[in-house]
């Protein structure tokens, strides 16, 4: 058995997703996507949640976007790129559809300004061409909850409920700052996450330490027990740089060389 | 007393009230203080006269409230006092605000916030694991290195909350 422990500390794709609890969850997510326009991933920072999410996209029909890549998070940006993923996918040569024509006429831009006049009739309309059911990963659209655009880019999960897609589905990974800020500040939203929100532990559970970690190195489980029994609220993040020999440091000491 | 007034930016103010974990505006309508508009932004005014019978007023109320009871808090009464108060103001999510639960636990046991940020310092080393802090939130608490703004209690060996539909 050969070790491979990601040595940055963010999920990658390539990785398979151990641990029960966590897997649960995907279950569950899956079962609340198939089922509702939205659902919420909730869980603390390196506890999983973009792992989780790209589980759940390979379980279903799936785009996954972080929201870091698009540059301001807005209604009309999230819309342009969901339906620029669904054209890359689904937009071939024969394919006919109103954003099709528009994206061929007038590229990117021509979809950008049809999200900014109309953003639900454009998802609507480009979520035609998937003919099934589409799962929309929207990741890291809250990233903290001192977010200076806190409010504003919370309004675009209040859009997206009153749409009521009927073909579609989004999938919002969570802080539970940020979950509890929305709860608290904007009750109207609030009030409906908590019927479709799964959460992630917020620590390790002990008798699921193996499993998580034999699917990186089987070997170091028990050093991976060891470590959480010093450090039991230690994230999976820290766990695993720590098994890496990489202790997360608050600083790295420069010195200059001769 | 002589005419002698203070002039302060809002922001500073603001900013000031937070890192006393208060609400600006009952510190305002306390110093009875008035808003003046100078240039783009706001200028708070307060009164010396207010500003003195204020402060006077509260360490007076402090200094008479103190001794009865800041002997007799136990370590096991602070965990118990805290984790009641997080229970109680726990959120969707299990978390609690820190600086609610603060406010909570100095008003029932009669400790005062540096009292409070120790005891807790002391706790999160004896029961490591307990608890899980988060650094997030508009309002936050310095705990030892860092500030926080939520807290949750966690009890050992219990296996995720799912939440199901």
């Amino acid at each position: 058995m050969s070790c491979n422990i990601p040595r940055w500390p963010v999920a990658g794709d390539g990785f398979k997703l151990g641990g029960n609890t966590w897997l649960r969850a995907v279950d569950s997510l899956v079962k609340l996507t198939s089922a509702f326009p939205m659902a919420v991933l909730l869980g603390r920072a390196g506890m999983g949640k973009t792992h989780v999410a790209y589980e759940v996209c390979r379980r279903t029909n799936c785009i996954y976007v972080d929201l870091t890549e698009v540059g301001e998070r807005n209604m009309a940006n999230v819309v342009a790129i969901v339906v620029w993923r669904l054209l890359a996918r689904h937009g071939g040569r024969d394919a006919k559809n109103r954003v099709v024509e528009v994206y061929r006429r007038f590229g990117y831009e021509g979809l950008l300004s049809l999200a900014r006049g109309d953003p639900a009739w454009t998802l609507r309309t480009a979520l035609e061409l998937a003919g099934t059911r589409t799962v929309i990963v929207l990741d890291e659209l809250l990233p903290s909850a001192e977010d200076p655009k806190f409010f504003e880019v919370a309004y675009i999960l209040h859009r997206i409920r009153n749409m009521h897609l009927s073909s579609a589905s989004f999938l919002v990974t969570m802080l539970p700052e940020v979950y509890e800020k929305i709860v608290e500040r904007i009750p109207p939203l609030g009030n409906f996450l908590i019927h479709i929100t799964v959460q992630l532990p917020d620590i390790i559970p002990e008798e699921e330490v193996e499993d998580i970690v034999s699917v990186y190195c089987p070997e170091k489980t028990d050093l991976a027990r060891k470590i959480l029994a010093e450090k039991p609220d230690a994230t999976i993040r820290e766990l695993l740089l720590e098994l890496n020999n990489m202790p997360s440091r608050r600083y790295v000491e420069l010195v200059p060389t001769d | 007393m002589e005419e002698v007034k203070i002039t302060l930016r809002k922001s500073d103010f603001d900013r000031f009230a937070e890192r006393l974990g208060v609400n600006p505006d009952e510190l305002l309508a306390a110093l009875k203080a008035e808003v003046v508009k100078v240039g783009p932004g706001f200028r708070y005014v307060v009164d010396m006269e207010s500003f003195f019978y204020f402060v006077v007023g509260r360490l007076y109320a402090g200094s008479q409230r103190r001794p009865e009871k800041a002997q007799e808090v136990t370590a096991e009464r602070f965990e118990e006092v805290l984790n009641k108060a997080v229970d109680r103001l726990a959120g969707a999510s299990g978390y609690a605000k820190l600086v609610d639960v603060k406010n909570a636990v100095m008003q029932e046991l009669g400790i005062g916030e540096d009292e409070f940020v120790k005891r807790l310092g002391e706790l999160l080393q004896t029961k490591r694991g307990a608890y899980v802090l988060l650094e997030g939130g508009d309002v936050k608490v310095q705990i030892g290195l860092k500030k926080y703004g939520f807290i949750k209690r966690v009890e050992r060996r219990s296996i995720a909350e799912v939440i199901h539909y």
